[in-house]
This record gives C-alpha cells, sequence and structure tokens, in this order.
C-alpha cells in the first residue's frame, strides 16, 4: 500500500485522462466543483463552488482595489485643512503606504492560494472523469474524511503547520523584502507621508553608490563572519573538551558538574548578559581584581575594538560552551569503547585519540548541530546587543559600531533610525548567506546524504 | 488525489478568513477623525468653554509605570471637572523614552494623549502623528518661557503642552570640592587632583559632551535648532574646544558613564560627576551626607572662562493626530500641564514642572537637586527637534567626541574630523 | 576545592583495582595527576559559570536599592524584594507571571503537536512536494525578524488579535511547522519494521503515529515541548511589539525589561533579580529533570546510528 505509494502516485498521476470539453466534467475549468455535483460528489463541490464564489466576491468588492493599492503605494497624503474663521484644523486621513503594500501582498497570497485550490479542482475533475470511464464509483465525503487518518495523512497533517508558515512568516518575509525596493525611510514615515517604489536604488547605494554605508557594510560583513566562524568552533571545541573532562572515567560527581553549566542555560540571556556587561565595565568587578592583582586596568568594552571583539567571543563561550557540553556528553557516551582500547593497544596519545577517534565520531554525528550554531551565530542578536550594543562607537561606520553584526546593525537601522528600506536590503543580503551557507553544508552532511539507508 | 482535496477544505476556509479579516481591516485604516471643527470666537484661551470637547469621549493616556498612580488621580479630578461631558479616561502603561517607537509603530493604536521628550517632536510630526496645538496656544504663550514654547514648536506650528524639564548638571563630593572649586572645570579637576581623587563624566555620550562645544559659540543645526545646514561643528570655535577636550584627560576628567559613577562615588575615588536628575537617588544613597549639586562648571576655551551650555529637554503632552475625541484630548492635554497639577506632579514623582510659576514655587526652588537644575536650564538650549537629529544621536556622531578625549584623533586631524562630522549632521538623502 | 583530596584517594583505589599488574607505577602517577588536574579545572569552570548566577540570587536578597554596587554579597539581607514583587501595584508581576506560564503551557502543547506531526509525515510518508518543502523550511528560518515583526502586528490586528494572549501562542505555534529537523532525525532512527508490522494489522498512518511512533519517542517529545516551552519566557521583542500598552497582558520578559529601563533601575534593580530568580528556578528545575531527554534530542537518533 503506502510504502509503494510513490510509485504508484506517480504512475496515476500520468494515467489521468485530459480533460476536454466533450466531457461534461470540464465544466470545473469554469465553475468550480461542477465535475463533483456531477458525479454526485455534492459536499465536495460545494466547498470548491463556495471557494470560487468567495475568491471572486473578494476580488470584485476589495481585491482590485489592493492590488492598485500595491502598485501605486498610495496617492493621497494626508493633511490637516482648517475652516476660514475656525481655530481648530481637522485631519484629512491620507493613504497609509505600509499598509497598501502589506494588503496587496494578502491579496497576492491568498490569490495563490485560490490557484492551488483551482488545481486541486482540475486534477478532482479529471479523477472522477477517469473513474466514470472505468464505471467505478467515487469516494463519498466520509470515505475521503477517513482518509485523512491514513493515506492522505500529509494532507491532514500539513495543511494548518503550512498555512501558519504562509501567513506569519512567508508573507511578512514577501513584506519585508518588497521594502528594500522603496523609500520607506525615515523621512517617509507613515501615516504622515507616502512611500514610493523606487527600483534597485537602496542596493545600490549599499553596494558602492554610498561610500560611507558601502564601506560600512563590508566591514560588518567581514566581521560577522570572522565572528560566525571563531565562536562557533570555538564553542563547539572547548565545549567538546569539558565533556571530555566531564566523562572522564575517574571523574566523580558527574551530574553534578554538568548541572552546574546547564544552570545557565536556563537563566534568560538578557538577564545573564547584563551581568556580564557590568562585570567587564570600566570599574566592574573583574577590572577591580585586575587592579589588585597590579595589571592595571583594562578597557574592554568601550574604545578597545580588538578587546571588545575579545571580550563578545570569550562572553559567548559562556553562553555556548553549556549547550556543546550537553550534546556531546551523549554522543562521546556512545562512542564504542572497543575504539579506545585498541588504540591504546596501538600506542596513541591521548591527543591522537582526540584527533582521530573523538572528533572525527563527534563531528560525524553533530554536523547538522554545528551547521545550525553557525547560522544562529551569524544572527546572534542578544550576545552583541545585550553586551557591548555593537560598540565600540566609530567615526568610520554608518550607525554602526565595532562589534555590530549585520542583524545588530539593521534592528539599529529600524528601532533607532526607522531606515527600513536599508534594513531590508541588509536583512536581505543578510539572509542570502545564511540560506547559501546552510543549503551547501547541510546536503554535504552524512545524515542528508543516507536519510534513506537509515530505514 | 483525494488528499489535496481535503487539505483544499483547509484552504478555503482560511481563504475565508483571510479576506473577510482583510475587509474589515482595510475599513480600519480609512477612519477619519472628528469632523469638529471650533469657531475662533468660543475657544478664547478658556480651557472651561463648554463649547469644546465632545459628549462622552473616551480617551486613553499614557504615561510610566511608576506615574500611574497619580495620572489616575488626575484623570479623575479631570472626569469630574467636566462631569457634564461624561468622559471616560483609561490610563495605560508607556514609557516616554520608548514613545515614538510605540507611536510610530500604529498611530491609530496609539493613546490619544502621551508624552515624549521634546526631541522626538519632529519626527513624529512628519510621520503625521501629532495633532497641532491651536486652541491652548495662548495658554502655552503665556505659562511657559521661551525655551519651553520653542521646544513646543516645529516649523513653525504649536504641538506641545510642555510638561517637565531635565537637564544635566553637576552631583559632587563637598568634603572635598568647595561651592566654589565647582564654578570652573580647571578649579574642580586641579583641586580633585590634589586630594587624590578624579571627576567623571560620561565622554561617550554627547548628551554630555556636546554642551562644551555649545558653550563656545558652536551652532548645532542654527540659532533655533531648525536650519539643516546651520551646523558649525568645524568652525574655529569648535576646534578650540576640541583641543581643550583633547586636553581634559591628562588633567585627571575620567571617562565614566552613569553606573560605575554610582560606586566611584560611594567608595570615594570619584568627587563629581555631571548627569541628570534620573540619578539624584542613587548619588544622593551613594554620597550620603557629602551630596551637594551645582549647576555645570565653566571651561576656559579662547582665553576666557564659558559657561558649559547643556541641552535643555522637555516633556511635552501631545494629542494623537488620529484622535477619535481630539477636543477631549486637547483638553486633558491642557489639564495636566496646569500649574497645580504640574505642582502636584512635582511633590508626587519629582517631575520638574516646565510651568513658569509652577518652577518658581517655594516648594520647587527649595530643593537643592531641582534648584541647581533650574539654574542650569537658565543658560541651556532646548535640544532641537528637526528629524536630521537622528544623525546627530548616531553611533558615529557619538564618536568623534570620545575619540577627541582619548588622544585616538590626533590633534593635526581634528579639523578634518570635524569637516567630516558637521557633514554627517546634514545628511538628509542617505543614498 | 573540598573534591581534590577527598576524591583522589578514593580515586587511587579505583585505578588500583583497576590496573593491570603489567602496568607501572608511573603511569598511575600520570594518571592521578591528570584526574586532579582535571578536577581543579572543573572547579575554576564552575566558579565562572556559577558567579553571575550566584550574582542575581544574593542581589535578589539584598536590601540596598541601586544596580551598581561594588559589593559582592549583599550589605543587608531581605526577602521584601520578592514580597514586593509579587505585590507589585506599579509593575503586576503576578499577572505577567501568570500570562507567561499560560501562553507557554498553550503553544507548548499546540506546537509540539504540530511540530511531531511534520517531522512524522516527512519521516515516514513520500508525497510529492516532500523535497522543496524541507529546504524551504531549512532557510526560511533564517531571515531576520524584526522588519516581519511589524507586518505580523498588522496582520494580527487585521483579524482583531492585538493585545490579546491568543495572538502571543499564534506568535509561538506558527512557525512550528518548521522546527523538524530534529523530532525527524529521530524518527529517521526508529526501524520502518515496527510501523510496517502495524500496518499489516490495518493500522492507518494516523494510528501508527500516535500508538507506534509517539511511545518510542519520548526524549524527543520531551525535547520538542521544552524547547516551545521555554520560548515565551525569553522573547522580549515579539511580546513587546504585540502587546503594546496593554500592561496587564505582558509576559515577564517585557515586565522585567520595564524594570530595568534608566528611570526604573535604581528603585527596582533588586526586585527585577528577584523577578529573574522565579523566572529562572522553575525552567532550571525543569532542565534538570529533563536533562537526559534533552541530550536524547538534541543528538536525534543519530547516536544509534
Amino acid at each position: 500500500m503506502e510504502k509503494d505509494g510513490k510509485a504508484l502516485k506517480k504512475g496515476k498521476v500520468n494515467s489521468l485522462p485530459k480533460l476536454t470539453f466533450k466531457d461534461k466534467e470540464a465544466g470545473s475549468y469554469f465553475i468550480m466543483g461542477f465535475a463533483n455535483f456531477a458525479d454526485h460528489q455534492i459536499i465536495k463541490g460545494f466547498i470548491f463552488l463556495a471557494a470560487e464564489i468567495a475568491y471572486i466576491a473578494f476580488m470584485i468588492m476589495n481585491g482590485g482595489d489592493l492590488l492598485h493599492g500595491l502598485y501605486t503605494l498610495g496617492t493621497k497624503k494626508q493633511g490637516w485643512v482648517t475652516e476660514p474663521g475656525k481655530l481648530l484644523p481637522v485631519l484629512q486621513s491620507g493613504d497609509n503606504s505600509m499598509l497598501f503594500l502589506l494588503y496587496g501582498i494578502m491579496t497576492l497570497v491568498i490569490t495563490g492560494v485560490f490557484i492551488v485550490v483551482y488545481l486541486v479542482n482540475i486534477s478532482s475533475a479529471r479523477k472522477l472523469l477517469s473513474l466514470r470511464r472505468a464505471g467505478k464509483r467515487p469516494n463519498t465525503f466520509a470515505q475521503d474524511f477517513r482518509s485523512l487518518g491514513d493515506t492522505n495523512f500529509h494532507g491532514a497533517m500539513l495543511t494548518l503547520p503550512m498555512l501558519g508558515i504562509l501567513f506569519v512568516i512567508v508573507l511578512p518575509i514577501i513584506f519585508m523584502i518588497l521594502i528594500a525596493f522603496t523609500n520607506y525611510d525615515s523621512n517617509h514615515q507613515v501615516p504622515g507621508n507616502l512611500f514610493h517604489w523606487i527600483g534597485f536604488t537602496n542596493f545600490a547605494a549599499i553596494l558602492g553608490a554610498n561610500k560611507l554605508l558601502s564601506y560600512t557594510f563590508m566591514h560588518v560583513i567581514g566581521w560577522t563572519l570572522v565572528w560566525a566562524l571563531i565562536a562557533t568552533f570555538s564553542n563547539y571545541f572547548l565545549g567538546i573538551i569539558v565533556a571530555l573532562m566531564i566523562n572522564y572515567k575517574e571523574i566523580h560527581l558527574k551530574a553534578m558538574w554538568r548541572s552546574i553549566l546547564v544552570t545557565t542555560i536556563a537563566i534568560p540571556q538578557f538577564i545573564s548578559l547584563l551581568v556580564m556587561q557590568n562585570m567587564f565595565s570600566m570599574y566592574g568587578p573583574i577590572n577591580e581584581l585586575l587592579v589588585r592583582l597590579g595589571l592595571g586596568r583594562v578597557d574592554f568594552l568601550v574604545n578597545n575594538a580588538t578587546n571588545a571583539r575579545i571580550v563578545v567571543l570569550i562572553v559567548n563561550l559562556w553562553i555556548g560552551i553549556p549547550y556543546t557540553m550537553l550534546i556531546t556528553s551523549g554522543i562521546l557516551m556512545n562512542i564504542p569503547s572497543e575504539m579506545y582500547e585498541s588504540a591504546k593497544i596501538d600506542g596513541a596519545s591521548p591527543v591522537q585519540i582526540f584527533f582521530h577517534i573523538t572528533l572525527p565520531y563527534v563531528l560525524f554525528v553533530t554536523a547538522p548541530y554545528l551547521i545550525t550554531q553557525f547560522i544562529a551565530n551569524l544572527n546572534n542578536f542578544n550576545v552583541i546587543f545585550l553586551l557591548s550594543g555593537g560598540g565600540p562607537t566609530t567615526t568610520d561606520y554608518f550607525q554602526a559600531g565595532k562589534t555590530d553584526l549585520l542583524v545588530t546593525w539593521l534592528y539599529k537601522l529600524t528601532v533607532n533610525n526607522y531606515d527600513y528600506n536599508l534594513a531590508s536590503v541588509i536583512g536581505i543580503f543578510s539572509f542570502i548567506i545564511c540560506a547559501v551557507t546552510s543549503l551547501i553544508a547541510y546536503h554535504h552532511t552524512a545524515s542528508y546524504k543516507r536519510e534513506e539507508e537509515f530505514q | 488525489m483525494t488528499g489535496k482535496k481535503i487539505v483544499s477544505l483547509g484552504l478555503v476556509c482560511a481563504l475565508t478568513a483571510s479576506m473577510a479579516a482583510m475587509g474589515t481591516g482595510c475599513k480600519n485604516t480609512t477612519a477619519t477623525s472628528s469632523k469638529g471643527t471650533l469657531s475662533q470666537q468660543s475657544s478664547a484661551s478658556s480651557a472651561t468653554s463648554s463649547a469644546l470637547g465632545e459628549q462622552g469621549a473616551k480617551i486613553t493616556l499614557w504615561g510610566s509605570a511608576d506615574d500611574q498612580k497619580m495620572l489616575k488621580e488626575l484623570a479623575g479630578d479631570f472626569v469630574k471637572k467636566y462631569a457634564d461631558k461624561k468622559y471616560t479616561v483609561t490610563v495605560n502603561v508607556q514609557d516616554e523614552d520608548k514613545a515614538q517607537a510605540a507611536i510610530l509603530k500604529d498611530v491609530d493604536a496609539a493613546a490619544d494623549v502621551f508624552d515624549v521628550p521634546h526631541d522626538q517632536l519632529g519626527a513624529l510630526v512628519e510621520a503625521g502623528a501629532c495633532y497641532p496645538n491651536t486652541v491652548f496656544a495662548k495658554d502655552v504663550q503665556a505659562n511657559d518661557d521661551a525655551n519651553a514654547v520653542q521646544a513646543s514648536t516645529y516649523k513653525g506650528t504649536l504641538y506641545g503642552y510642555p510638561r517637565s524639564v531635565q537637564s544635566i548638571f553637576l552631583f559632587y563630593n563637598k568634603s572635598v570640592l568647595s561651592a566654589d572649586d565647582v564654578k570652573t572645570m580647571d578649579g574642580m579637576l586641579k583641586k580633585a587632583k590634589g586630594a587624590g581623587k578624579s571627576c567623571g563624566w560620561d565622554m561617550t555620550n554627547l548628551y554630555d559632551t556636546a554642551p562644551f562645544y555649545l558653550a563656545n559659540g558652536v551652532k548645532l543645526f542654527g540659532d533655533k535648532g531648525t536650519d539643516v545646514n546651520g551646523s558649525t561643528f568645524n568652525s574655529p570655535e569648535a576646534v578650540a574646544v576640541a583641543k581643550y577636550i583633547s586636553g581634559l584627560k591628562a588633567n585627571g576628567l575620567k571617562n565614566v558613564n552613569d553606573g560605575d559613577a554610582e560606586k566611584l562615588l560611594k567608595d570615594g575615588s570619584l568627587v563629581a560627576q555631571a548627569t541628570g536628575s534620573w540619578k539624584s537617588d542613587a548619588f544622593k544613597k551613594a554620597l550620603g551626607s557629602n551630596y551637594a549639586v551645582a549647576k555645570l562648571p565653566t571651561i576656559n576655551v579662547g582665553g576666557a572662562e564659558k559657561q558649559i551650555v547643556s541641552f535643555a529637554g522637555y516633556t511635552l503632552y501631545l494629542v494623537n493626530a488620529h484622535s477619535k475625541f481630539p477636543q477631549a484630548a486637547m483638553q486633558l492635554a491642557e489639564y495636566l500641564t496646569e500649574k497645580d497639577n504640574q505642582l502636584k506632579a512635582f511633590k508626587d514623582r519629582k517631575v520638574v514642572p516646565a510651568n513658569k510659576e509652577a518652577a518658581s514655587d517655594s516648594s520647587v526652588t527649595g530643593d537643592e537637586t531641582v534648584a541647581a537644575q533650574l539654574e542650569q536650564t537658565k543658560t541651556s538650549i532646548p535640544m532641537p527637534s528637526i528629524t536630521q537629529m537622528t544623525n546627530f544621536w548616531s553611533d558615529s556622531s557619538m564618536a568623534y567626541t570620545k575619540d577627541i578625549f582619548e588622544g585616538k584623533i590626533k590633534q593635526a586631524d581634528i579639523q578634518t574630523k570635524l569637516n567630516a562630522w558637521n557633514d554627517s549632521l546634514k545628511a538628509t538623502v542617505k543614498k | 576545592m573540598k573534591t581534590a583530596n577527598a576524591v583522589s584517594a578514593d580515586e587511587t583505589e579505583k585505578t588500583a583495582k583497576a590496573a593491570k599488574p603489567a602496568k607501572t607505577s608511573s603511569i598511575r602517577k600520570r594518571r592521578i595527576a591528570g584526574t586532579v588536574v582535571i578536577y581543579i579545572i572543573l572547579t575554576i569552570i564552575s566558579i565562572i559559570w556559577l558567579i553571575p548566577v550566584v550574582w542575581v540570587v544574593l542581589t535578589s536578597f539584598r536590601a540596598e536599592p541601586g544596580a551598581f554596587t561594588s559589593n559582592f554579597i549583599p550589605e543587608h539581607w531581605t526577602l521584601d524584594n520578592y514580597k514586593s514583587l509579587w505585590a507589585n501595584a506599579v509593575f503586576p508581576f503576578k499577572a505577567w507571571f501568570f500570562n507567561t506560564l499560560w501562553v507557554s503551557c498553550i503553544s507548548c502543547v499546540i506546537s509540539t503537536f504540530l511540530t511531531l506531526s511534520v517531522a512524522y509525515v516527512l519521516s515516514r510518508l513520500r508525497f510529492a512536494f516532500r523535497k522543496p518543502y524541507m529546504n524551504f523550511a531549512l532557510i526560511l528560518g533564517m531571515f531576520p525578524g524584526f522588519m516581519s515583526m511589524i507586518a505580523v502586528y498588522f496582520i494580527l490586528k487585521a483579524v482583531g488579535l492585538t493585545q490579546n494572549l491568543w495572538a502571543l501562542i499564534i506568535q509561538y505555534s506558527a512557525g512550528s511547522g518548521l522546527g523538524f529537523y530534529i523530532s525527524k532525525g529521530f524518527f529517521d532512527t526508529i526501524p520502518r519494521s515496527l510501523d510496517e508490522a502495524a500496518r499489516i494489522d490495518g493500522a492507518t498512518n494516523g494510528q501508527v503515529f500516535l500508538h507506534i511512533i509517539m511511545p518510542n519517542s519520548g526524549p524527543i517529545v520531551v525535547y520538542t515541548a521544552l524547547m516551545a516551552f521555554m520560548a515565551p519566557w525569553n522573547d522580549y521583542i515579539f511580546a513587546n511589539v504585540i502587546m503594546g500598552d496593554n500592561y496587564n497582558k505582558w509576559t515577564v520578559a517585557i515586565g522585567l525589561y520595564q524594570m530595568i529601563q534608566k528611570n526604573n533601575v535604581y528603585k527596582y534593580f533588586t526586585q527585577f533579580n528577584a523577578g529573574c530568580v522565579c523566572v529562572g528556578v522553575p525552567i532550571m528545575v525543569l532542565f534538570f529533570c529533563l536533562q537526559k531527554f534533552y541530550v536524547a534530542g538534541v543528538t536525534g537518533g543519530a547516536v544509534k546510528g
């Protein structure tokens, strides 16, 4: 049944007859659900018909205007009118470009959903045609409904999550991407102003037309990549080493050591990072300690870019090591002890054992985790924003500091400056970097390649 | 294939639901404001004029969490005062510092009356979020000083109802420094150095460092803070100040942020710090009986002692342009800024009044901290509120003075760097 | 530090037992030295990791107000911070706590169910858009969320759900169809022979999922639920945008963040720390109890493979 469903399904699709206008089912091309009505699937036919009517009604009543609004992004500006002899001005509402954009995209998404329903309607008609030709009875609604628990389990289980993703994640992302092609910046805030489509101007500005902006962009990207690489691998290796130490067979109270580190996972990051910021401040406890030891005060976060970069990396270790430790200690316990024994008999040193047995094994298992961590570090908002705030500030960058990542820079551009368009361009670039890296990396991991072998 | 049909059932439901939602959603966006207008004659400055105000208006007021109790009392009194209008006032929590972001997120959902620091006025007006204050304009002009009126005005139109004023001033340890010592920067630093102590200033924050430049007549966006091209941060006067700042570190001024200052004042290694009244409770605790305050010292530039000119920051009540009941909202904003109510705000919450009469009340002037701040604001200029202030407050703009102080910018490069800074301030189009 | 002596004696005994006669005593000595070094390192690490935690706890019992003090140990101890936190008129922490708990529980149930069912479908069934969906899901989560926040806000507003706890639940659950990777990896390792046997007995896919796969997936269920449960306690940015000024509906993250703003920090800092302890302790306890599930969860079933 289901195990060879794949082959079966492929065959089915190809074998369905073409709808020609000689068949009554072809009515479904114009009136959705026509074939279902004709072949006694009343409820299903009604659902299709209702969808068509609802969509057409929506497009006539709202949709057309909304699509036009997406094209113009509004034409009427909000303003004030004071009648002669009166003191109190009256607000004349204008168009809200941002909502025009959002609702326009919503209309497009709804149209997309409607097209999917339409195609389903057509294929339903084709299937009914083939059943009629074969002289079989079509499924009743109750049968269809029952199939949800079995042959169409994927349909039942994926619909809701996909709708959630479509409206709460995909639609907002389209919205954000499109803002990159507008002049929605601090000078064009809604509802007082309109903004417009301006094509690739923002991309050009960031890629070179505006020297300061492109200089900042290149340097922030550079630091983001360096940060993500160092942060990911330092966490990873040190985490493994800590796990190895805890798992060392002569060490007692393993659960206690592990729990101590895990404590930090349970504390919300904005709390622990606030504490860290206080500790590393110019006159904070760490500096007091250094002074007492006669080493002198160190400027960790305020003025010295190199120091600040090192500090954020170190604090990131504090955040990240417990996770790696927790994950790898489970794996370490699973390494077959014979592998170690035979290596020892061959006279391998502990370092050799680590690099030739432990690391490859752990790496093999945790490759997907490593990729996720790399991406998470590219977008590591919390550590940078809550610890250094992107500082030290510099006169060389546009609205960014020396430890700013792309993600914190774009946050500043939106929250402090309201330059949504620039932030959006940066978001797109950041997304491209992440997506390309992870797709390539993920498709090279063993767990992806060997997906089918496992089962 | 049947699977897809079932999926389509879900899709259809979602389709219908979202279409219905958009139908209502779009209607919301075109909500028009009240059409009620008011004739000039009936407005004549009297707040009790019964011609003003919508019957049964429901309005929302924003205030910080700590102000809630006081604001609810005031709102209750307000409703009683206009009992014939049957108003309803709801007070919700929104810190003034974050109000701008909350308003710009969705003007329709913002409160009818909210308070913001006045330097955000420009951005809010440009975004179409503020109702002009025409009805009570005369009251504002009569009750508040020129700086407060300037702070409430944007591009020639009055918007705000001034509530309070803030500025930085000097906190110091009177067991080490005398009132005479803190009159000049050099005197203060010398005395502190002699006692083995140091004085603090947050050199990373332009709010605290720009006053050095202003002392020597450097202009930020022109005389009135309205001219995009009017900044003179590369003038000879500015260069003189920059050079003065570059020497301060050697003379013993320390770059200390407010948080660290609290610790250092307590352990006694720091004897002075310039900041605002929001730190007064903490500093009082840290300094104990040695707590003292004064206006900011003078600095010696261009051969003369010049008073450091801080920014005066006014908190303004504003009426939401999209308010459904703008007249009642205006009455509330006006009511909250009346003399007696500002005095109540001072009594309950130490909100320094902007109202001239209230500020000269003995209960206000009797408080040494407030007196020092008011003394400082006499020489202050209101922060400009034009939208280019975001350039001024940006990270890179903040970095210039800090780098000069820390000696990261060489003496020879000061002019070039200041030129770049001055240019960056007027950037309007970022493309 | 107490461990060093006591344990090394213990260790010697153990090593002695384990040591093969052929091994020389110098190797044994080296091993003991290694163990001691590891103990020392672990102790130092533990101290470093615990300092901030201890600092938060100590501050929550501190009687002196203010955020910036040079003394680590409070001068005066008090329980008032906790008392006033839970009976606070200005900041209704109690309401916030139960709001967050409610949102956490509901969104935990919804997203656990959605994530696991998606994972099951992708692991066991083969259908046309399976591979594209998986690639799509992999990259979709990588878009920086800040800018789409405003769009989400207006979408929720269009359906009348802003300033409502359900809006948060939707927000936290909507993405659950994307987070299936780890659980799918786990399901992949459950032998197919199990469900095939059940299917021969006439079980439907739904029944296989509920009666065969779920009972064999304890760790992954716990892991998914734990992650979903923790999200609302940490999220400040989205919750703030959606809840706005309706502060009785706030979650603890927004509320706590409010307490450390410039104007509040001096007065409320110790209460803030008390709040952190109240939030942190339940999560910490959950974590300790479910640690082993977490490990099994993150590594997927890959360990077995």
